[in-house]
């Protein structure tokens, strides 16, 4: 400014004063100009209160494109609606109570139709059919703020993939909402169980995450136990009788081919992939003793991670397999405890009343689920992965086998009801304990494992 | 001369220009010293507390009407009594006076003055139990009268106990996830096959040509979609003198409450006062419950670090209490992730909260909110 000033000064002397009057005065009238612009006043305050319920969703049918029929638009809706109620997290406002028909997805909604119904979010789709194949297009909008959440998005596949299809869509939805991770795209395989209860006959299943598509894997001869998944999806690992002991097998879910483990001795049991699916953590039972073992699939390597007198069992790795955490009943009561895999102390992580089993280590790595049993009761709960903040998701005569979901935010069990007609099902509830839902799928079923997010 | 001519035109221009875009003669006179509002963030239940005053039940005149409709009563039954009942009506006086009569002697009185009603007449007692009571309730002061009118006050509930019990309790119904039993089926091996367009080609499938929505022929139906139920009033904090209705412990009350030398008196007006205390932590108060209302924050805290989600935004509002401009993001500046999803949820319910209603004349050139919002307030696990 001085420069400015004085090469002003040089050339233009005569008009010098009048600038600096005028540049005089900016500089005293600035603070006053920035003060004029900032005079509101400020008020801060902590909002403290607030509401906790479904967000209300509007779910029109989607536009009929092409060769498509209502048919297959109202399966696609009824997917959609299925996964997202179940969730906690969405109420789907009636069809009878739409202002507006969409038809045409690459229109802009009449936001104020829908926000006159109380919808906060709205999803607009399409479906064309063509040469077999179906494409399902769709858009979330956001009915207040008046944007999409999810722009834009095309799934293409055979007809016979349409739920799979409604599946992805409604998991861009949930993520676009939510911000959690998708997981309706997922299988569970689980041990579907029949006839009495001293006279079960027990098999490995698999199906969707909403209990559709079931699909015997093995047949009723043997006993079979604790299924799960590889990271890919594509093996299982699981313990079954079929030698008269238990045993360790694995199979390829494409070719139904199973492995053994032939050179492991003893009883093996509760076998579990490593994350990067190079490893297996199980318990085998030598001699009388109990303890963790570390197996290299790939070398065929085999580390005992314990070596306790005492019954070490379920472990789990956690996300990052450097650590793996288990039951013992070490220190007197069965107890969940966390050791690193290059072995080292075991630390003890629950300490509250009753004995802890089962843990199940997050996909998040952020808690350890587990039953505990108390008074005569079972129940999920789940903790940090230093043994805070334990929660108590679910009590009953019988709740057990612990299955996170991929997002890490929902659970799978099986509770068993009493009484000699007693039988088990699968139930799904949420960390929070507030939403339990039964997976119905007619026969009686236990030990479920969840799947990965399916590619 | 020409180079000096147009550098002075340039610079006049530029002058010119920098204080036009300045608002430099736009400038009005400038408030200098803004409204300051000191705001101390407290619980609801604090605030509610400390909102409230002790409850003020009865004025002296209250004792002249209790005696008046006494003596209507009892004017035409007995003149002996009638001088009983004057002797009480000078009670403020003596109180007000330098000779304060013991409160225990005055009350000591009453048995006899029953006593001596009884004597007359059992109807008239009657009578005139009725009366006074009928008159005590006629007396409005707010809720302090709905505290004299009530023996017991409903325990007030936590703000969000109602609605967390009730989602809860519609959540802990087990639902089935399907109604029939399927058998069975193949797994479609096809379903591998599904493939998602890439960002690119997705925009180009179904982001192209915007173009004007139709239809609107269908009959509009009310959606139940959830209602809002307005925030609870504030309550006084002590309302155990005045739960009991009977005369004697009215007339008890009454006294208790009396202003007792000049120093009462002053507080008393002091506090009445304070009117822009008071204000400030209504609006703040409204703010937080009117914005609550439409906080939904069971999206946030399904997570398992759902405490962390804290975001503070940012707007403005006009002197009407109207949002100006758009909600911004002020921790963090830029929200993603799950971040985002909570600031989208702040900003919505700012919006459908709609008007905020701001004191009249005390924020002429509107006002800035800066609101926190802590999904982890209110919420307990175990």
């Amino acid at each position: 400014m001085i420069l400015v000033l004085r090469c002003l000064d040089n050339f233009m002397p005569r008009y010098m004063s009048l600038l600096k009057v005028i540049f005089i005065k900016i500089f005293i009238l600035i603070p006053y100009i920035v003060q004029s612009q900032e005079s509101v006043p400020t008020l801060e305050l902590e909002v403290t209160e607030g509401v906790i319920e479904p967000i209300s969703m509007a779910l029109p049918k989607f536009v009929l494109e092409k060769d498509a029929n209502s048919y297959i638009a109202e399966e696609v809706i009824s997917v959609i609606s299925n996964d997202l109620v179940n969730t906690g997290f969405f109420r789907i406002i009636p069809q009878q109570a739409y202002i507006s028909v969409m038809t045409n997805i690459n229109a802009p909604p009449r936001f104020a139709d829908w926000k006159a119904i109380n919808a906060s979010i709205m999803l607009a789709g399409a479906i064309s059919v063509s040469g077999g194949k179906v494409s399902l297009k769709f858009r979330l909008w956001d009915v207040l703020a008046q944007k999409a959440i999810v722009k834009g998005i095309k799934y293409e596949g055979p007809i016979s993939s349409i739920r799979r299809m409604s599946h992805k869509v409604a998991d861009k939805v949930y993520e676009g909402v939510t911000g959690e991770g998708r997981y309706f795209d997922s299988r569970i395989v689980f041990v579907s169980e029949r006839g009495s209860k001293d006279n079960r006959s027990k098999r490995l299943a698999i199906m969707d995450h909403d209990g559709e598509n079931i699909e015997y894997l093995t047949d009723s001869d043997s006993i079979v136990l604790a299924p799960r998944f590889s990271p890919d999806a594509k093996k299982i690992l699981y313990t079954s009788y079929r030698s008269g002991k238990p045993r360790v097998y694995l199979m390829d879910l494409r070719t139904k081919k199973i492995q053994n483990f032939a050179e492991l001795p003893g009883m093996t049991f509760a076998p579990r992939f490593s994350p990067d699916g190079n490893r297996i953590v199980l318990s085998i039972t030598l001699n009388g003793n109990t303890d963790i073992f570390i197996v290299n699939l790939l070398t065929g390597k085999k580390i005992r991670l314990t070596k306790s007198i005492a019954i070490d069992t379920a472990p789990s790795f956690s996300p990052s397999g450097n650590r793996v955490v288990f039951e013992s009943d070490r220190g007197g009561s069965q107890q969940i405890y966390v050791i690193n895999t290059n072995g080292g102390k075991a630390n003890r992580i629950s300490f509250g009343k009753g004995r802890y089993g089962t843990p199940v280590w997050s996909p998040r790595g952020d808690m350890v689920a587990f039953t505990k049993m108390n008074k005569g009761k079972f129940h999920i709960g789940a903790m940090r992965v230093d043994g805070s903040q334990e929660r108590i998701l679910t009590s009953s005569f019988l709740d057990e086998g612990p299955a996170w979901s991929p997002n890490g935010r929902v659970i799978a069990f099986f509770r068993e009801t009493s009484g000699p007609k007693g039988a088990p099902s699968l139930y799904t509830v949420d960390v929070t304990g507030r939403n339990m839902r039964k997976i119905d799928i007619g026969t009686y079923a236990s030990d479920p494992a969840w799947s990965p997010l399916l590619e | 001369m020409r180079a000096g001519t147009a550098i002075s035109s340039i610079c006049h221009g530029l002058v010119i220009s920098l204080l036009f875009t300045n608002g430099f003669f736009a400038i009005k006179k400038v408030d200098n010293k803004p409204k300051e509002l000191r705001v101390n963030l407290i619980p609801v239940s604090a605030f509610d507390a400390f909102n409230s005053s002790e409850p003020e039940i009865f004025t002296p005149i209250l004792p002249e009407k209790v005696m008046l409709s006494e003596q209507k009563v009892l004017s035409t039954e007995s003149s002996s009594f009638e001088d009983e009942m004057t002797k009480k009506i000078e009670i403020p006086k003596i109180i007000n006076g330098s000779k304060l009569e013991p409160i225990s002697n005055l009350l000591n009185n009453l048995p006899k003055l029953s006593e001596t009603y009884r004597d007359l007449n059992l109807q008239t007692e009657s009578q005139l139990n009725k009366n006074v009571k009928l008159n005590s309730e006629k007396i409005s002061l707010g809720n302090e009268s709905a505290a004299v009118e009530s023996k017991f006050l409903d325990k007030p509930k936590a703000r969000n106990e109602d609605r967390i019990d009730k989602v809860a309790a519609e959540k802990s119904d087990i639902e089935d996830v399907k109604a029939i039993a399927k058998n069975a089926v193949e797994t479609s091996d096809s379903a591998d096959s599904i493939r998602e367009l890439s960002n690119s080609a997705s925009a180009k499938a179904s982001s192209t040509s915007i173009t004007p929505e139709g239809k609107k022929n269908v009959a509009i139906v009310l959606s139940g979609a959830p209602k809002q139920s307005s925030s609870p009033l504030s309550r006084p904090i002590d309302v155990s003198n005045a739960s009991e209705t009977s005369l004697d412990n009215e007339i008890e009350t009454i006294l208790k409450n009396l202003p007792k030398d000049e120093e009462d008196t002053k507080q008393v007006n002091v506090k009445q006062k304070s009117l822009s205390n008071l204000q400030k932590k209504t609006l703040m108060n409204e703010i937080n419950s009117l914005v609550g209302k439409y906080w939904n924050k069971g999206i946030l805290i399904g997570s398992s670090d759902f405490e962390n989600y804290i975001v503070q935004v940012e707007f403005t509002l006009n002197s009407s209490g109207y949002l100006i401009g758009e909600v911004k993001p002020v921790k963090p500046k830029n929200p993603k992730g799950r971040y985002a999803v909570a600031f989208r949820e702040a900003s919505n319910a700012i919006k459908e909260a709609g008007r905020i209603p701001l004191p009249s004349n005390t924020f002429k050139k509107g006002v800035r909110l800066i609101l926190t919002f802590d999904p982890a307030s209110g919420i307990n696990f175990n």
